[in-house]
C-alpha cells in the first residue's frame, strides 16, 4: 500500500523534501512507517525517541501501533519550542 | 566568595541620586540562588503593596544567575524584575546576550533601582564605579542606536546594556527591556517600568574575575555536555536548532496543535494549512536571509541568526532572524504565510523594544475585533486589518511604534486597550491582562496550570511540564499531579535560577543544571533541597502577590487556551484542560492552603529565610 508523508520542521531539513510516498506491507503501522524513513533517508532522527515527534494521520492524532491503510496521510511533526 | 558570586548587590535611588553597596549575604545566596529568586527576596522586602508599577515606589532589578561569568555552557541568561504595569502583580523576564555575565565581571550580582530621575539618565557601572549620567542625549533613540551612543560617550566599545527604546519611553505597557540589539527582557511591561523612572539604560563594563568551587569538576560537566549535544540522542536536535533556530517549529507547531492560530479561535491544519507552515519554517527563508550565525554567551547552540532582507517590500541591511514564538505571534496567530512580514515586525519590535509575543498577540486581537466590527477602517486609519494581511501587520506595528493613532491605544496591550475603546473583551486571550505565549495548554496540560498561577502569568518558560508533555499518554489526568508538578517544576525553577538558557535541555543532559550548580558553587543540590528553594523563591514571588490582593482562584484561564467549550475538529478535538484542578494540585504539592492560598506556618518555618512573608501572613 502507498502511504503519503509529510515532513516538517526538523523532519523536512533532514529529507530534504516537502513530501514523499513510503510503499508499505498491507497491516503495516506507523512504526513501521517510521523504521522504512529511517532506512529511505539513512537518518535515526525518525525513530529516535528522544525527537519529540508528533505524528498525525489523517489529520488526527495517531500512536504509533496505529495500524495504516491504502492512502493514509502522515504529518511527521517535531515537537520543539523556543525563543 | 561563595563561587558564582560577586557577592554585592547595588542599590540606586534615581530620587536621590543615592547609590548604595551591600553584601549578598551566603544564607540569601543558599536560600533564593540567583535572577528571580534573590529579586524576589529583596523587593518583597523593599516595596510595600498597592504602589503604582509606573511610580517612583516600584523597584526594578537586574539580577544575574550563579552561573553567569562562570564559563558554564550556555548559562548567559539574567533576569529583571519588578511589579508589573500590566497585571499589577509580580513580574519577571529574562534575556540572553551577554548582559548578564557582563554585569557580574563589573562587580555586581544585581542592581535594583528605586525612586524617578525628572530628567532622562543611565547608570554606568564600569569595573565597580558607579555614575548616574544624563541621557538626555539618548531619549528618543531606539535600541541599535543607544547602543552604539553608550559606547561612544563612554568610550567603551566593550560595554553591554540593558535599555529601553521609544517603546519604554512613551511606556507602552508592552515595552521590553533590551540588549545586544535584539536579545529581549519583554513580558510584562519592564521596559515602561524604566522609561517612568526615566532611566534609559544600565550600561554595564567589567573584568573582574567570578571564583568557581570546583573548577577541574566545571570542565568535566563542560565536556559531558559537549559529548551530549554532539553525539547524544538529541544531537540531531541540537544540530537543527543550530542551523535554523527555535523558528524552525512554528509552522509545524501550528499543525499539531502547539502554536495557536487565529487568535487562538482557529485550528492549525484546517485553518492554516501544510504550505502556510512551510512557509513560516525558518528553513524555507534561512539560506536567503543569514549573514552569520548568533550565539549567547559560553552557548554551544547558538539559535539566533543575523539576516539581511535585500529585496521586497522591506528590504533591511541588518536585522537578526524571528524566535518561534515571533513567528507564531505574528505569522498563525494572524493567519499570516508572509515571512518578510515577520521580519519586519520582528524588526521594529527589536529596535523600538517591545515584546513580540504581546505585540503580536494584540494585533491579532484587533484583527478579530475588526472582524467583527467592533474596529473600523476609518479607528485604524485606513488599515485593513484583515486575516492574513501582512501589509496591514507591518503598518499597525509600525504605527504602534510610532505612537500615533490607533497605533497609541494598541501600544497598550490588547487588556487596556479593550478597557480603553469599551470593546473586544470577548477576544482578549490574556492572563492578568499578559497575552498568552505560542504553546497551547491544550495539548500540554501543564501549560494551563502554568499560565494561570504562576507568580508571573502567562509565561511558557515556568513550570515543570512544557512542550515535552504533549506526547505523554497519561496528559489528560487530571487526579494527582501534584507531586510531579512539583517535582518537575522544582528542576525548571533551578534552571531559571542559575542563570542557565531553557534551551539547554535540549542537550537531552537534563542534569546538567545540578552538576553545573554543583561545580560552580561547591553546594550539592539534592531533591530536597531544590524543592525547599522551588518552595522559597515561588513563595516569596506568590506571598508579593497575595500582599497585592490577588485571589489566584478568582480569575479564569480564557476559554478558548483551555478549550471551553472544546474545538470540534483536529488533533485537539474534544479536550478542555482541568486547569483550575492542576491548580489545586500544585498548591497542595506547595504546601499552600488551597482556600486561602497562603503557603501553610509550619512549612514557611521549616523552610528558613521566610521570616517577611509569616510576619505578613500571620502577623508576628
Amino acid at each position: 500500500m502507498q502511504i503519503t508523508v509529510k515532513l516538517f520542521s526538523m523532519f523536512r531539513h533532514y529529507a530534504g523534501v516537502d513530501e514523499v510516498m513510503v510503499e508499505l506491507d498491507t497491516g503495516a503501522t506507523v512504526s513501521d512507517l517510521l523504521d522504512a524513513l529511517a532506512k529511505r533517508f539513512d537518518n535515526q532522527v525518525f525513530v529516535d525517541d528522544e525527537t519529540l515527534l508528533m505524528l498525525l494521520v489523517n489529520k488526527n492524532n495517531a500512536p504509533r501501533q496505529t495500524v495504516l491503510t491504502e492512502g493514509d496521510v502522515v504529518h511527521l511533526l517535531p515537537i520543539l519550542g523556543g525563543g | 566568595m561563595k563561587g558564582g558570586y560577586a557577592g554585592k548587590m547595588l542599590f540606586v535611588d534615581l530620587s536621590s541620586r543615592k547609590i548604595e553597596e551591600k553584601k549578598l549575604t551566603d544564607d540569601v545566596a543558599e536560600n533564593f540562588i540567583g535572577g528571580y529568586g534573590i529579586g524576589g527576596k529583596v523587593l518583597y522586602e523593599m516595596m510595600k503593596p498597592g504602589v503604582d508599577p509606573l511610580g517612583p515606589d516600584n523597584v526594578i532589578g537586574f539580577v544575574t544567575g550563579p552561573l553567569n561569568a562562570t564559563g558554564a555552557l550556555m548559562g548567559g541568561r539574567y533576569t529583571v524584575v519588578c511589579k508589573s504595569p500590566v497585571s499589577g502583580t509580580w513580574n519577571d523576564a529574562n534575556s540572553g546576550g551577554f548582559f548578564g555575565p557582563e554585569l557580574k565581571k563589573a562587580g555586581y550580582d544585581a542592581v535594583f533601582v528605586s525612586g524617578a530621575s525628572d530628567k532622562p539618565v543611565y547608570i554606568w557601572i564600569n569595573d565597580g564605579n558607579v555614575e548616574i549620567r544624563d541621557a538626555s542625549k539618548l531619549w528618543g533613540k531606539d535600541s541599535v542606536e543607544t547602543l552604539e551612543a553608550l559606547k561612544e560617550e563612554t568610550g567603551e566599545r566593550k560595554l553591554r546594556a540593558s535599555l529601553i527604546g521609544p517603546a519604554g519611553e512613551n511606556l507602552s505597557l508592552m515595552a521590553a527591556v533590551m540588549n545586544e540589539e535584539h536579545r529581549a527582557a519583554g513580558r510584562g511591561g519592564p521596559g515602561a517600568v524604566m522609561g517612568s523612572k526615566k532611566l534609559k539604560a544600565l550600561a554595564v563594563r567589567g573584568t573582574q574575575k567570578i571564583p568557581v568551587a570546583e573548577p577541574e569538576k566545571l570542565a568535566e560537566v563542560n565536556k559531558t555536555i559537549r559529548e551530549a549535544a554532539q553525539n547524544g540522542p538529541m544531537a540531531q536536535v541540537v544540530k537543527a536548532f543550530g542551523q535554523l533556530g527555535t523558528g524552525m517549529g512554528t509552522g509545524a507547531n501550528a499543525l499539531s496543535g502547539d502554536t495557536p492560530v487565529k487568535n487562538w479561535g482557529g485550528v492549525g491544519i484546517v485553518d492554516f494549512g501544510d504550505e502556510n507552515a512551510h512557509k513560516l519554517d525558518s528553513g524555507s527563508f534561512d539560506e536567503k536571509y543569514r549573514t552569520k550565525k548568533y550565539a549567547c554567551a559560553n552557548c554551544i547552540i547558538g539559535c539566533g541568526a543575523d539576516y539581511e532582507v535585500k529585496d521586497g517590500k522591506w528590504p533591511m541591511k541588518q536585522t537578526f532572524r524571528p524566535e518561534y514564538e515571533t513567528l507564531g505571534s505574528f505569522g498563525t496567530m494572524m493567519l499570516n504565510d508572509n515571512a518578510e512580514s515577520v521580519l519586519k515586525c520582528n524588526d521594529i519590535c527589536n529596535r523600538v523594544g517591545f515584546d513580540t509575543i504581546s505585540m503580536g498577540a494584540t494585533i491579532a486581537w484587533a484583527m478579530e475585533c475588526y472582524e467583527n466590527g467592533l474596529i473600523t477602517k476609518a479607528d485604524t486609519e485606513g488599515i485593513e486589518l484583515t486575516w492574513g494581511n501582512g501589509e496591514a501587520i507591518v503598518d499597525m506595528c509600525q504605527a504602534i511604534a510610532d505612537h500615533q493613532g490607533f497605533g497609541k491605544i494598541l501600544s497598550l496591550g490588547s487588556k487596556a486597550a479593550s478597557e480603553k475603546i469599551g470593546k473586544g473583551e470577548d477576544y482578549l486571550v490574556c492572563v492578568r491582562g499578559i497575552e498568552l505565549p505560542m504553546h497551547d495548554p491544550k495539548l500540554a496540560p501543564g501549560y494551563g496550570r502554568t499560565y494561570y498561577t504562576d507568580p508571573t502569568p502567562g509565561r511558557h518558560v515556568k513550570g515543570g511540564t512544557q512542550t515535552g508533555q504533549a506526547r505523554r499518554p497519561d496528559k489528560y489526568n487530571y487526579e494527582g499531579t501534584g507531586g510531579k508538578d512539583l517535582k518537575m517544576t522544582s528542576g525548571n525553577e533551578i534552571l531559571q535560577l542559575s542563570g542557565l538558557c531553557l534551551m539547554s535541555q535540549f542537550t537531552g543532559m537534563r542534569e546538567m543544571t545540578v552538576k553545573l550548580m554543583e561545580a560552580v558553587t561547591g553546594e550539592a543540590i539534592d531533591e530536597a533541597r531544590q524543592i525547599a528553594i522551588l518552595k522559597r523563591t515561588m513563595g516569596i514571588r506568590h506571598a508579593f502577590n497575595l500582599r497585592e490582593g490577588l485571589k489566584p482562584f478568582d480569575i479564569e484561564m480564557p476559554k478558548r487556551a483551555v478549550g471551553e467549550p472544546p474545538q470540534a475538529e483536529g488533533p485537539l478535538k474534544g479536550v478542555t484542560v482541568d486547569y483550575k484542578l492542576l491548580a489545586k494540585n500544585f498548591f497542595a504539592a506547595m504546601d499552600w492552603d488551597i482556600e486561602t492560598c497562603k503557603p501553610k506556618r509550619e512549612s514557611l518555618e521549616a523552610l528558613g529565610g521566610m521570616e517577611a512573608v509569616i510576619k505578613d501572613l500571620y502577623g508576628e
